[in-house]
């Protein structure tokens, strides 16, 4: 966590349990656009803004979700250490209204950390729906902090929680401690509070310390050696107070009981009498629904056909706008040629630009940004429906086979829209050897930078019969079955890294499941659009015009009579024979390494002899430049296959380094695919020779 | 509450468990004292989580689980007198859908078989 001096502006945290809308809140105050879904553990890492209120300026940070301060995942380390660090003005401890009491656990654990704390609570639309009705003032007057209830999609209680939050900041509150423990364990806080008090002052109070003292004594120490200077837990007097307080209370694992116990009992007296629920309101869509979509009968069909309307939408919206970008990208093109000519730049230099930078930008904006625009939208609709918690649901099982748990089930879905995003994602699963599993076997799903490359490879060979509507369902269903086959890979390489390399048993695991929540339809889908958009252009321009200039260059400089491009490709061809592929698929994969956007145009260049894009208007005109470099049906399914799974994209391997922290991994999770890879395509070359395919 | 429904019988293991996560030593305590009582081997009746039938609500008696599990179960609300109801079964039958405390959680079979209910 970056350590950030604002001397002027004040600092407000925004914690709270998963998915209570903390980032519908951060965006409505701050006007940034966190990506808000409707899953536990959308958030991860945390983010920073800026609002004004009455002309002051706050800084407001994002935590992620957490069910309670104690550590668990990485996610709750992060949060933990950074209320505890006291690095902020105030607290927004955002609840849930539907389960209150459950909320009301970090509220009570945070207001043992400060005094600023600024309880709101979200969601009393939903609450209202199920009949449950939140006296907020009656619970502020028992808590003794504002209590303020909101509805942050409508921006509800804003005005009344910044005026409290603008209070609440103007300085330090000592905390209260509203939770009462047991006698023995009391006792045993008092006694580890007579040997702090003799040490000079803390930023935290000296209760806390005890409290985190007795719960997790080891990472106590580790959490108070940074913070303060010199390690007050080497110094004997402490670490004989915990052992009395141990023998107090009557053993170490007793303490650790009663504390998180007497916690939830607090919140469950706080809460009652103050939320009333109308018990006649039943609201069973809900679990109807649920039924639905995890029942034996229809759980996965539903899940199939809905990949398969997602995929479907995704081919056929696309069609017209990427013919519509070609066309125009061929009328520029020919306009930029002409320009250069006359203003007199030297005929290799205006190849270079035209037919190698430019044509290469143009393909990857045509073919790219309409399924990126209409693909990622529709997803992000899914998200905030509500449904991906289901879909870790079904699958929990055939996870938990293969060693792993549901969760890489989420992060399987956030590595279809970008491999790097689901890595980060990997945060959410708690137990490290799980992560490591999910990040290595992240790059298996397709990401959309290679959806497009396997729409076309699939239409051109396998669905080139039919026409109209029938093309775009067999596509559809083609890519459905493609994508099946990735999840597949996806347990059975879980399997074989959590047997070999990343041995262990499966962990705690547990899942909420949230309610189900209309999106906001066109809010969802123009700001998703505009993003994507931005998105693929960056792309284009940081990676494939420079791609293109270098692949012309490789295809046009000539040593010993042979250009660079096909020395390399020619070089690689046995090897790349021996899997099915050919040297130039083998140089384009490996080329495209900075973003798989440019295997496919790479491909053409290479095959095109003098290394230039030519224009095929009709996705014919690629079937004929494959057949005629020697493409066969195998050549098509091994291609498919190794586009599965092969080793990830810069990104996304930067993104791994980054989260792993270690060389190794990283190196593995380049290894892994690509040599799964490389079994896979060999087998499937070897038994389609033998068949005679 | 005793109940006609008998917990299955183990001999320090629990069933679906296997050679795979470490016991609780509570788990163990609990056997022994069903095997000291005057010799005889008294199952005492207890119903667990897992054997909770859709649909149906109970009082839990007490979380058995270790460690971790039991710090995560805590913190979503479930000790000893909380009021819990299974919602939803899946597909494999290994976890469920449980509603504690206002919110809906799926906890796997291996895990629910650890929490006694009255």
């Amino acid at each position: 966590m970056k350590e950030q001096k604002y001397s002027d502006k004040k600092v407000i945290a925004l914690a709270g349990n998963p998915n209570v809308g903390k980032s519908t809140v951060f965006n409505a105050l701050t006007g940034m656009h966190q990506h808000t879904g409707n899953w536990t553990g959308k958030t991860v890492g945390s983010a920073e803004g800026r609002f004004t209120y009455n002309g002051k300026e706050y800084v407001l940070v994002d935590l992620p979700g957490t069910y309670s301060l104690c550590t668990h995942s990485e996610e709750e380390e992060n949060a933990g250490e950074f209320l505890r660090s006291r690095r902020f003005d105030a607290v927004i401890v955002v609840c849930d209204a539907v389960c209150l009491e459950r909320n009301l656990n970090l509220v009570l654990q945070t207001m043992e950390i400060t005094g600023n704390v600024v309880v709101c609570i979200n969601l009393l639309d939903e609450a209202k729906k199920k009949g449950i009705e939140i006296d907020t003032e009656k619970l502020g007057k028992r808590l003794g902090v504002p209590t303020v209830g909101i509805c942050a999609r409508t921006k509800q209680g804003f005005p009344e929680l910044l005026s409290a939050v603008q209070k609440m900041s103007e300085d330090k509150k000592a905390p209260k401690f509203p939770v009462k423990y047991r006698e023995n364990t009391e006792k045993a806080i008092e006694i580890l509070c007579g040997a702090l008090r003799e040490k000079p002052v803390f930023p935290l109070s000296e209760r806390y310390i005890a409290l985190r003292l007795l719960t997790e004594p080891k990472k106590a120490s580790e959490e108070f050696k940074e913070l303060f200077c010199g390690d007050k837990l080497k110094d004997g007097e402490i670490l004989s107070a915990l052992e009395r307080a141990y023998r107090v209370c009557g053993g170490r694992e007793k303490v650790q009981d009663d504390i998180p116990e007497s916690i939830v009992k607090t919140a469950e007296n706080t809460v009652d009498g103050v939320v009333k629920t109308n018990q006649s309101k039943k609201y069973d869509f809900d679990r109807k629904l649920d039924k639905l979509f995890t029942s034996k009968l229809t759980g996965i069909p539903i899940m199939l056909l809905l990949l398969l309307l997602i995929f479907w939408i995704t081919a056929v919206g696309a069609n017209y706008p990427s013919e519509l970008l070609q066309r125009a990208s061929g009328f520029l093109t020919q306009k930029l040629m002409l320009l250069l000519t006359n203003a007199g730049v030297s005929v290799w230099l205006r190849e270079m630009l035209v037919n190698g930078m430019f044509k290469v930008l143009c393909w990857v904006i045509s073919v790219m940004l309409p399924p990126m625009a209409i693909f990622f939208p529709l997803f992000t609709l899914f998200e905030d429906f509500g449904y991906l918690p289901r879909v870790a649901f079904n699958l929990d099982h055939s996870f938990r086979k293969s060693g792993t748990c549901g969760k890489q089930a989420l992060t399987m879905c956030m590595g279809f829209g970008c491999n790097a995003v689901g890595v980060t994602g990997c945060r959410i699963i708690d137990s490290p050897r799980e992560k490591l599993i999910a990040v290595i076997t992240n790059c298996l799903v397709p990401c959309n930078g290679r959806f497009p490359a396997l729409i076309n490879i699939i239409t051109v060979f396998f669905a080139a019969g039919s026409f109209g509507i029938c093309r775009s369902v067999l596509t559809a269903a083609l890519l459905t079955l493609v994508i099946v086959f990735s999840v597949l890979m996806t347990f059975v390489s879980s399997r074989i890294l959590s047997k070999t390399l990343l041995r262990g048993v499966p962990s705690s695991f547990t899942l909420e499941m949230p309610p189900y929540r209309k999106p906001q339809v066109l809010k969802v889908v123009v700001r998703s659009v505009f993003d994507r958009t931005l998105f693929v252009l960056g792309r284009a321009a940081a990676v494939a015009a420079p791609a293109g200039i270098i692949i012309w260059l490789a295809a046009n400089v000539t040593v010993h009579g042979e250009s660079l491009l096909s020395a390399f490709s020619g070089a690689l061809d046995p090897f790349a024979k021996l899997i099915g592929l050919d040297g130039v698929i083998l140089t384009a994969f490996i080329l495209g390494f900075p973003a798989n956007e440019t295997v496919i145009p790479i491909m053409i260049m290479a095959y095109t002899a003098n290394g230039t894009l030519t224009d095929f208007d009709s996705l014919l005109g690629l079937k004929d430049i494959l057949i005629c470099n020697g493409w066969t049906y195998t050549t098509a399914v091994c291609f498919i296959l190794f586009s599965l799974m092969h080793w990830p994209c810069s990104t996304t391997l930067l993104t791994i380094k980054k989260e792993t922290h270690s060389p190794f991994w990283t190196a593995v999770s380049f290894i892994f695919p690509t040599v799964l890879g490389f079994i896979v395509c060999f087998a499937v070359n070897l038994i389609s020779g033998i068949f005679a395919l | 509450m005793v109940t006609n429904t008998v917990f299955p019988k183990y001999n320090g293991v629990v069933p679906g468990m296997g050679k795979r996560a470490p016991l609780a030593k509570n788990t163990a305590y609990i056997a022994q004292r069903e095997q000291n009582t005057k010799g005889r081997k008294t199952l005492e009746h207890k119903k667990s989580l897992a054997f909770l039938p859709v649909g149906e609500k109970a009082k839990v008696l007490s979380v058995e689980n270790s460690g971790d599990m039991k710090r995560r179960l805590q913190d979503l609300g479930v000790i000893k007198d909380t009021d819990i109801s299974c919602i939803l079964d899946s597909i494999s039958g290994d976890i469920k859908v449980y509603l504690i405390r206002g919110a809906y959680i799926a906890i796997r079979k291996s895990d629910a078989e650890l929490i006694l209910l009255k």
